[in-house]
């Protein structure tokens, strides 16, 4: 599979789509990381614990991923690997927030 | 090798593209965040003379304050929230509300003498700059903060990984200042790694604060089954309840109760919140911290009726998030430590000032080495002297306003901030229209900066005359921190433009050296 989503034969440049990566990391990120930090107030901890815990997990898996998503080889990538964690993670909020 | 030649090129990237169109606003929110370390001096300054000779002296009795207050009879279920003068306010700051409807008013007294200061509101410096810190003064712009905080966040891993392999002692401590590309690099790297701490500290608790509420509210939201207010509850805990009794009682002895509150839970009383003022089922809450620890919060709150205790709340009994939020909130604004800390953290954040305007003037002589010059290079170089050069500016000429300005005028506060913005619009308009010499734009800028600092500690001597060194003898010496300030802010400025004069840098002239041409034709 061409992760890279180029031409066959195109080179690659050196930071290629950086505001592909920028709206992915930032944005895409965003929204995955508030997702990932949801995921720990399911936790049985009380709601105070819970909570700061989940806040200070934010920001850091934030600049993470947009820092993966200029990491990555081709911004293509940084988007797959965003969006695969993203998805599982608001489904799991979906089916706890159902479930509770 | 080659996957890894490909990595780096992305995160560099990134690195100078998002600092790039951060740094504009990061600039203005580093400056005013430095002047923020020390609001409650700036607050005392701007209220001068009238306030020399209040810090270190007796404070005038609460009950005095209170029965000073006018409260229209109109108002029928009272609520008074006192700001007791200390290190969060240099006055007693009075808010009153009515419980029963929309009446609000705020007053300020003198701490020693009592006096009313008749418009509390019109002295505003202080709270405009930490306003302007948080959200750019505009309604929502602690989300603009907030994602360039978090950029440079990001900024300040990408630039480890990038540097750490080539991170040498003597690279760090001897820039290459004979080096046209290589000095803004030198400079950037050096004045990166040395404020580090303290950057990765200001920028994650920064970045928090500015999501803060976004973040509780959707954190929970499903966990909670969208009702906020289990997670409110958390950071702001509700006094004891009472219902109105509807008949009347004066209130008295409340410095007997802050005192006791002090004792008890071993705080500093900071704060005072009264419920059902003149009604028998008056209550108050004595807030305070501890001395000399992360901002901790303990609160006693009084039936004012018999004196007896209705809620006691310790220290150490806070909840995880209202400890947790009160300790970032302390790391952010370095009220952990005295004077000697704000201070340091003041050089270091306009030390961030400067870090983001070499990362830029390196962004920029990157580009002039290219054989074909970028378009939008001029505009870059135009903006970056506007926000640079007119952050100084604006910042000088709000608190010459503040201090020039007659502290009755009604219209003073909004004079203090018309001027800041007008004069960083004014400046970036000079940037832009000079876009082709941002040289001496730059220079012109900083220098008329300098001068409005360098003039502000004579015009305190020249105005308060002979108040000023009697209150120095008294202890106060909330006048001349400010003036230090602004004899650091004049010298940074002085020295960036005296050494743009000297040495006809590229990046701000942006004209290629004959050399660089020849290089570029024979390449």
């Amino acid at each position: 599979m061409n992760m890279a989503f180029r031409q066959p034969g195109r080179p690659k440049r050196p930071g290629e789509a950086v505001w592909s990566r920028s709206v992915a990391g930032v944005l895409l990120g965003g929204l995955a990381s508030v997702s990932l930090a949801t995921n720990v107030t399911w936790l049985p901890l009380p709601l105070d614990v819970a909570l700061l815990l989940a806040l200070l997990l934010a920001v850091p898996i934030w600049v993470a991923l947009i820092f993966y998503s200029f990491w990555a080889q081709s911004w293509a990538r940084a988007w797959m690997a965003i969006a695969t964690i993203t998805l599982p993670s608001l489904l799991f909020n979906l089916a706890m927030f159902y479930a509770s | 090798m080659r996957a890894e030649r490909g990595r780096l090129a992305g995160l560099l990237a990134g690195h100078s593209w998002l600092g790039l169109i951060c740094s504009w606003v990061l600039a203005l929110v580093f400056l005013t965040g430095a002047m923020t370390m020390f609001q409650q001096e700036i607050d005392l300054w701007e209220k001068a003379p009238a306030s020399l000779g209040s810090v270190e002296q007796p404070r005038i009795s609460l009950d005095r304050i209170l029965s000073a207050t006018p409260i229209p009879s109109t108002v029928r279920d009272k609520r008074v929230e006192v700001l007791l003068p200390g290190a969060k306010s240099a006055f007693y700051h009075v808010y009153v509300y009515d419980e029963a409807g929309d009446y609000e008013r705020e007053h300020a007294f003198h701490p020693v003498t009592g006096a009313e200061w008749p418009d509390p509101q019109q002295s505003y410096l202080g709270e405009f700059l930490e306003e302007f810190h948080k959200r750019l003064f505009l309604s929502e712009g602690r989300y603009i903060v907030g994602i360039a905080t978090a950029v440079f966040l990001l900024n300040i891993i990408t630039g480890l990984v990038i540097h750490w392999p080539k991170l040498t002692w003597r690279g760090l401590t001897h820039p290459r200042l004979d080096r046209p590309r290589l000095r803004w690099l030198d400079l950037h790297v050096s004045l990166g790694i040395f404020a580090l701490p303290f950057l990765i500290v200001i920028t994650f608790t920064g970045t928090l604060f500015s999501f803060s509420v976004l973040l509780q509210q959707s954190l929970v939201a499903g966990r909670l089954h969208m009702n906020p207010r289990p997670a409110i509850a958390l950071l702001a805990p509700h006094p004891p309840v009472a219902e109105l009794a509807h008949i009347g009682m004066r209130i008295e002895g409340t410095d007997t109760l802050i005192a006791d509150a002090a004792r008890r839970l071993q705080m500093t009383p900071t704060r005072v919140s009264l419920l059902h003022v003149d009604d028998r089922a008056a209550m108050m809450t004595v807030i305070g911290e501890p001395e000399g620890s992360f901002a901790r919060e303990g609160r006693v709150s009084y039936r004012l009726s018999d004196r007896s205790i209705a809620q006691s709340r310790p220290i150490a009994n806070g909840n995880a998030l209202a400890r947790g939020e009160s300790v970032l909130l302390s790391l952010h604004y370095g009220d952990f430590g005295g004077f000697a800390l704000r201070l340091l953290y003041f050089v270091l954040a306009v030390a961030g000032c400067i870090l983001l305007a070499t990362g830029n003037l390196h962004w920029i002589e990157k580009r002039l080495a290219q054989p074909r010059l970028p378009r939008g290079l001029h505009l870059v170089a135009g903006l970056s002297v506007g926000t640079c050069g007119g952050g100084m500016v604006a910042l000088a000429g709000s608190m010459m306003a503040a201090r020039l300005l007659p502290p009755l005028w009604p219209q003073r506060a909004d004079a203090v901030v018309s001027t800041f913005v007008v004069l960083l619009l004014a400046s970036e308009m000079v940037g832009l229209i000079w876009r082709r010499h941002p040289r001496r734009s730059l220079i012109g800028l900083l220098a008329a900066a300098g001068f409005g600092y360098a003039l502000l500690p004579p015009i305190d001597w020249l105005v308060f005359g002979a108040r000023l060194p009697t209150a120095i003898a008294a202890g106060d010496w909330a006048v001349p921190i400010i003036e230090l300030l602004s004899a650091i802010l004049a010298l940074t400025c002085f020295a960036c433009a005296r050494w743009l004069r000297r040495d006809p840098l590229q990046a701000v002239t942006l004209r290629r050296t004959k050399a660089k041409r020849h290089e570029v034709v024979e390449g």
